[in-house]
């Protein structure tokens, strides 16, 4: 009898979570009494707290968390604000603190901020990493790292400068100040220039400008650029939301201006297919960051792995993986390099993310 | 041992063998069904593993196909020919390195098919995308291996010695990190393709279609096999694939049933081994049920015939007991009670019809015996009498009432001795001259006789009193109703080989009516003598009654017949039957 009352509590509980995978409308309002007990559940509780809710790139993500917690024998749950604010994932990581979740997984809206809540968790013996924005090396155990941020931020001004010539001028439009992967992609996109000012002397990096990961801001400041920048021959955008909305305002002022970047190909597919304003772009698999966060988040709960380098794990069907030193002075996972999206496999990929 | 006994352990042995001999007929059935059903089945299943193992390398092909044909691809490593600097050029050139990358990926994806795909030349140049053993541009390229490759796929463009128009090669190694830990090491399968420029006739590389032999294993189903059973796959030229643990060359074939298939396209060679125990092991279930049910059948048939058997026996046992007990003054009139079988009716009803019989003779022979005694005392009155006659004829001076005295008194004599109810013909001759003798006495000149006899049948035995009847006929009957002189002529010879006494008057003769009837009743009372015996006394039926004691006496060995004297009378032909002639040609 003992044990048919707590199959169903379970499973209420179960639905419940799995519903706020569905719809996180619901994300740090509306923990009840029954989310605080998740961690009572026989079952290991693993969470994942996205930048933003209604972001595709986040919700790919999300589904390679979901396979793989699924695999691991764990129950999944996924959370996101609804604005890209650090203060709303703070809220969510209290709320999952209190049902003693035993992982949290989060894309971070700003590497500090977070901190103390984080260390708080970690206190408590809740694993803690971060994915596809890092937060800084005292608030994780680890991060996954989608690709090395040095080859991202090198390949996004060599695909520009290639894809104008070599010559012309290059904006960039990223999300905010303190977003860490975007700046640090940045930062190793100025660094090619300076490595090799030969290679692009006759190219003119424009300042770069701020679209808040947000689309009326982005197109904003694309049409700022268009105006302010005549001679502008190519924009750089490492952020899915970015690149959509930088996409659709060359497209509604048709202009000639290209763009490159970071984006899903689901969104970018016709701006190469149809507009040709793309020729190329790039982006790592989100789905298979989400499914290595969950078998790293494992390796960790488990105590295969305590987050040092050289630590070894094997992700499922990924395979092997190696924990190695990060910039920051942390320790990271790589997923690998990112995907070229060009003609030749945007029709496949765009069915994929 | 008792006859119920006798009965159920016979019947009992005959039903255990004729079960075995089933059981064994089922035996080898059975196991040559089982035999014939694994054998198709692992015939069917070595197929199914061939066409999948067929397939899984047609997929390793057409992905090796297609990246090594991918012009792209081609260009950069034709490109990468000019620069024999052994650095590899996608580790330093970040932008070239990321476009192979996405090749490879987008070749692979969605459903990553492929463990690992690299492309990689002999100046060190290494890309790959999959699995991640290593980092993705410092691949394991081995320098002397990879000169070895493109020579040997080299060689293959020129000769195609694979004869399949497919140009690869094969190469199974161990992929593991730098550590050479075993839990991060994988046994892996590599199909081997070039990188061509076909219009120049040259590599420039080599793809590697690489794919863990565990992923190899799981899709071939090797896992799912039973235990009792092994699949070795080996290659073109009889090197083990697979298991890797467990060498065919030290597999006991006696004691495994091996059935073997050819992976057409590759020429690899499947061997599936199949303990013999275990092709009849899905049937040692239906040989416990048959042998449960046999033993119940028997034990039931055992039981059943002890049951049939006794109530059988019992009646019987009874009646050989009642029999047993039965003498001359106690005879019963019925021997057993239960008459519920047919069989018990008929046998208690023929053995009660046979007592009847037997105290119905043992009457007849008291009477007959009595009887006897009683024609013993009467006649020594007449004797006497007679005697006084004679010797008052004597004395009278008449000689011929003496002699015909004399004749009647042997006649008397003849008649009423019992001292042997057989006699010789001789005798037979004798009584009946005295009787015709009498006869001439009587009619004088109006009747004559005349005897032929054969001396050699003379002591030959017949009945007392075959004659006498015969003759008398003839005077009661025969002579009455014709004028005289009456004549009987009796003469006893042999004729081919038998004897015949024939008897013929001059008499009336029977007609064709009285012929048949005549023999009716000889048959009719042959059938039932002991029913009809008080009519056949003599001077009643004589004839007949002749007949049927010469029947008695000689059974089949005498044939009598009647017929017709010319231009009357009768002729009596008493004949030694052909069937006794047969028996003493036979003895």
């Amino acid at each position: 009898m003992f044990n048919r009352w707590k199959l169903i509590l379970v499973l209420m509980l179960c639905g419940i979570l799995f519903s706020s995978c569905e719809n996180s409308d619901s994300q740090t309002e509306s923990h009840s009494e029954e989310e605080t007990r998740i961690s009572q559940d026989e079952m290991p509780v693993y969470a994942l707290i996205t930048k933003e809710e209604s972001n595709l790139y986040m919700q790919k993500m999300e589904e390679g968390f979901k396979k793989g917690c699924e695999e691991i024998g764990v129950t999944p749950v996924c959370y996101g604000p609804s604005d890209y604010s650090a203060q709303a994932q703070i809220g969510i990581i209290e709320k999952l603190i209190e049902s003693h979740v035993n992982v949290i997984a989060i894309a971070a809206n700003d590497a500090d901020v977070l901190q103390e809540s984080l260390k708080r968790a970690m206190d408590q013996g809740i694993v803690v990493i971060s994915l596809d924005s890092a937060v800084n090396k005292d608030s994780r155990m680890l991060h996954i790292q989608p690709a090395d941020p040095e080859k991202v931020g090198r390949v996004l001004i060599q695909a520009a400068t290639s894809m104008i010539g070599n010559t012309g001028t290059v904006g960039i439009i990223t999300t905010t100040g303190y977003a860490t992967n975007q700046n640090l992609w940045i930062k190793w996109l100025k660094q090619e220039v300076e490595d090799y000012p030969e290679k692009y002397k006759d190219i003119v990096l424009l300042p770069e400008v701020y679209g808040n990961d947000e689309e009326e801001a982005t197109i904003t400041q694309t049409l700022y650029l268009l105006s302010e920048y005549p001679e502008l021959d190519i924009i750089i955008t490492p952020s899915a939301v970015s690149m959509v909305a930088v996409g659709n305002t060359l497209r509604e002022q048709n202009s000639d201006v290209l763009f490159t970047g970071l984006g899903l190909p689901s969104e970018i597919a016709d701006f190469i297919e149809i507009d040709q304003s793309c020729l190329w772009f790039y982006l790592w698999n989100p789905i298979d960051l989400g499914y290595l966060a969950a078998y790293s988040a494992h390796a960790l709960d488990n105590g295969d792995i305590v987050g040092e380098p050289g630590d070894r794990f094997t992700a499922g069907t990924m395979g092997y993986r190696v924990v190695s030193g990060s910039n920051d002075g942390g320790t990271e996972v790589f997923l690998g390099d990112p995907v070229k999206f060009d003609e030749s496999n945007i029709s496949m990929w765009k069915t994929v993310y | 041992m008792g006859f119920l006994k006798k009965l159920v352990i016979s019947y009992s042995i005959v039903i255990l063998i004729f079960m075995l001999i089933l059981m064994g007929i089922a035996y080898k059935y059975i196991g040559s069904v089982s035999q014939q059903t694994a054998q198709i089945n692992q015939s069917q299943l070595l197929q199914k593993i061939s066409s999948q193992v067929e397939y899984y390398l047609d997929e390793m092909y057409k992905m090796g196909s297609q990246v090594a044909s991918d012009t792209r691809v081609i260009n950069v490593f034709n490109d990468l020919q000019e620069d024999e600097d052994q650095a590899n050029y996608f580790e330093h050139n970040i932008m070239d390195s990321i476009d192979m990358g996405s090749i490879l990926t987008s070749y692979n994806a969605p459903d990553y098919l492929i463990w690992r795909i690299s492309v990689f030349n002999q100046y060190g140049d290494y890309m790959s995308d999959g699995i991640d053993i290593q980092n993705q541009t410092s691949g394991p390229v081995d320098k002397q291996l990879v000169e070895f490759f493109m020579a040997e796929l080299q060689s293959m463009e020129e000769t195609d010695e694979s004869g399949t128009g497919k140009k690869f090669l094969l190469n199974f190694q161990n992929a593991s990190d730098d550590s050479g830990d075993d839990e991060y090491t994988y046994p892996t399968m590599s199909m081997l393709l070039p990188i061509t420029n076909y219009y120049a006739d040259e590599t420039y590389g080599v793809v590697e279609i690489q794919q863990n032999m565990e992923n190899f294993q799981e899709f071939i189903a090797l896992d799912q096999l039973e235990d009792t059973a092994t699949v070795y796959l080996f290659d073109q030229e009889m090197n083990q694939i697979l298991p890797r643990d467990n060498d065919y060359n030290s597999l006991d074939k006696n004691q495994f049933y091996i059935t073997n298939e050819t992976v057409k396209t590759y020429g690899w060679n499947l061997a599936l081994a199949v303990t013999r125990a275990s092709m009849t092991q899905p049937y040692h279930g239906i040989w416990g049920y048959i042998i449960l049910v046999s033993f119940i059948i028997v034990i039931s048939l055992i039981l059943a015939i002890y049951v049939i058997t006794k109530r059988i026996t019992t009646p019987l046992t009874d009646l050989s007991k009642s029999v047993r007990h039965i003498t001359l003054d106690n005879v019963p009139s019925e021997l057993v009670q239960d008459e519920s079988m047919d069989e018990v009716r008929e046998l208690n009803t023929a053995f009660t019809a046979m007592l009847e019989r037997l105290t119905k003779s043992l009457a007849y022979e008291k009477r007959a015996y009595l009887l006897a005694l009683q024609s013993q005392m009467d006649p020594h009155f007449l004797y006497n009498i007679l005697s006084i006659i004679s010797g008052m004829g004597l004395e009278a001076g008449n000689s011929d009432i003496a002699d015909i005295c004399g004749k009647i008194s042997a006649l008397m004599r003849y008649n009423a001795s019992f001292s042997n109810s057989n006699v010789t013909l001789g005798d037979e001759i004798e009584h009946a001259k005295n009787y015709l003798e009498l006869m001439k006495i009587r009619y004088e000149d109006y009747f004559c006789y005349t005897i032929h006899v054969n001396e050699d049948l003379k002591q030959m035995q017949m009945p007392r009193q075959v004659l006498q009847p015969i003759l008398e006929n003839c005077f009661e009957h025969g002579f009455k109703s014709v004028p005289p002189v009456w004549q009987i002529e009796i003469s006893a010879d042999l004729e081919d080989g038998r004897w015949y006494v024939r008897i013929s008057d001059n008499g009336v003769g029977f007609g064709d009516m009285e012929l048949e009837e005549l023999d009716k009743k000889v048959e009719e009372y042959s059938k039932n003598l002991p029913e009809n015996y008080h009519e056949l006394k003599i001077g009643g039926l004589g004839l007949i009654n002749t007949i049927l004691r010469l029947k008695l006496l000689l059974g089949e060995g005498v044939e009598y017949q009647v017929r017709k004297n010319t231009p009357r009378g009768t002729i009596i032909v008493l004949r030694e039957g052909e069937s006794s002639d047969d028996k003493d040609t036979d003895s």
